[in-house]
């Protein structure tokens, strides 16, 4: 038997290499000479042979300033989610030899994959779970994944957000329900050989954080929403929140056994809708207007995927498009766009291109602008609402204000004397938190700094927030602020210069032509504004 | 198109042949009881140390960041250590985390991790992970 199938292998190796010559494209101009020479950059690296900035637009004009490109302390849902599905398919090819295990999700997480998903397709019978792909490959238990990720998570301390989600096939009963929770609590929450308490972040462990100084009895009004509510409310926690956390995604109907837990996006049980998904815009902008995330999984990386593109999804206002990262090799992949030295794994939102309909906003929309104060200085907000965005009879509204020095110039105080302070976090500039009663229509804030000679940037967060003005100094010092093109940019002037990140971090810089940055194949892009 | 036709028969024709037929099933169960375990070492530890596995007369070393392996007839006595010191047993059969004490030329450091069992698709087909997540200071 093996005499006949190792020629076939050996066949079948030297044949796939001759399929994948059209994985790449190095010759997009359609002239066959293998070199991309049309003056358009719309592939991988420049090609001029002279341009030395590192960047993608062949004009060696370097960037005034590295821009940061993610900003961790705005909310989860302006940001895309470097995500994969089936990485607990290690490598081979399903079906014949393939191998499945945490090394898998380990290699995802070193490539800065943040969501990792689990197919759960047995019990066990003892109080554990089979992971595998349907029976077309072998099987592992649940509990060692979760003891791997728990090793991953403790020895990366401060590591980014790991979402957990489950396509869950093995019902949700008590018993199953106790089980999970069992299992979620002796690997996420108790002691392990490292640590002494569990990285495991909870629904209840961010609204803590985000109303604690909210009254009681509202409070309870808000513990008692659904989570796909709760993005209606409070919107979502920020990747900064996250750190060093893992979350778990599940079914609503886990939700209602296990309410601990986050709901984002799809409903937790995914359908494995695969590529088609990409260009579902109902789906895409259905979920989206529900949830204010959403997620697809296209075939991604995986042998015979053809290469499906990632970023008809990401345009299609898709966060999570969790790849398939299944490989048959040790072979490093290039993860676009998500390797930013800020908040690895996650990249911001970028233009909604679309149009179906959907406002494109997704969730909290962010209203930014920047202003100069290079001694101490007053800028005041007024901040104007509309219920209709949020959840009907919803029991309060929530925004943040948050304000950040360029130069990290200190932000002395923000304040609302109409609205109630919820919470503040002092981590890269200042976020505040206030909640209002939900018909309220405008706010007036104030924002006091003592002084940064770059100036500061403000952004404004809310699920109902509606528009924006602010009233600043003016200086005819000014400066330049990057900001994703979903942002609302108020008195805000764009230069037409963009950047974006390539295959492996790497910063490109363009122009933004026809609504998108000509930089590279990127939907996730900053524009430059002056200020 | 037509590649990919070539390609996903090709990918039949070796399913049906690793799967096995009828007629081939009393050969597969001969050379399914030669086959051994397969022991994987994965060295995940931060510490910039090559550690080493045996099975038997069988032996590997991971660098960090590496994954090796080896065939393993008796993973309940697989033998892990770092590098040009001392070694210490470990059974891979129990499904756990683990920790171990190897000596080393200043005394002693512990080796800690988790055992991971992988069920096959073939029955009664079993691998063995070992997954090696921090390494000790050597210490008296």
């Amino acid at each position: 038997m093996k005499m006949i199938i190792w020629p076939l292998l050996l066949m079948f190796l030297l044949v796939a290499p001759i399929a994948c010559t059209s994985c790449t494209d190095d010759d997009d101009d359609d002239d066959n000479d293998g070199i991309d020479d049309d003056g358009v950059d719309d592939d991988a690296p420049d090609d001029d042979a002279t341009d030395d900035d590192l960047d993608d637009d062949d004009d060696d004009t370097p960037a005034p300033h590295a821009p940061r490109f993610v900003r961790p302390q705005l909310p989860l849902n302006t940001h895309y989610v470097a995500a994969s599905h089936n990485s607990y398919i290690w490598r081979g090819l399903q079906g014949i030899l393939s191998q499945v295990g945490s090394l898998g999700l380990i290699d995802s997480l070193d490539k800065s994959q943040v969501f990792l998903e689990i197919d759960v397709n047995d019990v066990g019978g003892d109080g554990d779970f089979w992971v595998h792909h349907n029976d077309t490959t072998g099987r592992v238990r649940l509990s060692s994944l979760l003891r791997n990720v728990r090793w991953w998570s403790d020895t990366h301390p401060d590591h980014q957000p790991i979402v957990l989600g489950f396509e869950w096939n093995v019902g949700t009963g008590t018993e199953e329900m106790d089980d999970l929770r069992a299992l979620f609590a002796e690997f996420l929450v108790a002691p392990s050989p490292l640590t002494e308490t569990g990285p495991l972040y909870a629904m209840s462990d961010w609204l803590d954080e985000l109303l604690l100084n909210l009254d009681s009895a509202t409070r309870e009004e808000i513990d008692a929403l659904t989570p796909r509510e709760l993005a209606w409310v409070v919107g979502y926690p920020t990747p900064a929140q996250m750190r060093g956390r893992v979350l778990l995604e599940v079914s609503s109907e886990m939700y209602a056994a296990l309410p601990a837990f986050f709901l984002m996006g799809g409903d937790g049980q995914i359908d494995n809708n695969s590529e088609s998904s990409l260009e579902d815009l109902t789906l895409i902008s259905t979920n989206r207007a529900e949830q204010r995330l959403t997620r697809v999984y296209p075939k991604g990386e995986r042998i015979f995927s053809l290469n499906y593109d990632l970023f008809t999804g990401l345009r299609n206002g898709v966060s999570n498009s969790a790849m398939n990262m299944q490989w048959t090799s040790a072979a490093d992949k290039a993860v676009f766009a998500f390797l930013d030295e800020d908040a690895s794994g996650f990249a911001p939102v970028g233009e909604m291109l679309t149009d179906d309909g959907v406002p494109a906003r997704l969730g909290p929309p962010v209203f930014a602008t920047a202003f100069t104060a290079p001694a101490p200085a007053q800028a005041s907000l007024t901040v104007t609402f509309d219920d209709s965005l949020g959840l009907p009879e919803a029991p309060l509204a929530i925004f943040q204000a948050i304000v950040v020095g360029l130069s990290g110039g200190e932000v002395t105080s923000i304040s609302a004397p109409s609205a109630t302070a919820l919470s503040e976090r002092h981590d890269n500039g200042l976020t505040a938190v206030f909640s209002l009663a939900p018909q309220t229509i405008t706010v007036e804030v104030a924002v006091e700094v003592a002084g940064d000679e770059d100036g500061y940037e403000l952004f404004v967060v809310g699920p109902t927030v509606a528009d924006m003005t602010i009233v600043a100094p003016s200086s005819d010092a000014g400066g330049a602020i990057w900001l994703s093109p979903s942002f609302t940019a108020i008195d805000l002037t764009p230069t037409g210069a963009c950047t974006t990140l390539g295959p492996f971090g790497e910063r490109l810089y363009g122009n933004v032509v026809e609504g998108k940055c000509d930089a590279a194949d990127n939907p996730s892009f900053l524009r430059e504004m002056n200020f | 198109m037509r590649t990919t036709m070539i390609l996903i028969t090709l990918l039949l024709i070796l399913l049906v042949l690793v799967n096995g037929s009828p007629t081939s099933t009393a050969a597969a169960v001969a050379d399914r009881e030669k086959v051994s375990s397969v022991l994987y070492l994965a060295n995940h530890a931060q510490a910039e140390l090559t550690v080493t596995a045996a099975c038997g007369a069988a032996y590997t070393s991971a660098a960090p960041g590496e994954t090796a392996f080896l065939d393993c007839v008796d993973p309940s006595a697989a033998i892990i250590g770092v590098a040009w010191e001392g070694q210490a047993l470990l059974d891979a059969t129990d499904e756990n985390n683990f920790l171990v004490h190897t000596t080393c030329p200043d005394g002693f450091r512990t080796l800690q991790g988790a055992v991971e069992i992988v069920e096959g698709l073939r029955p009664q087909r079993r691998d063995y992970f070992v997954h090696l997540w921090t390494i000790g200071e050597c210490a008296r």
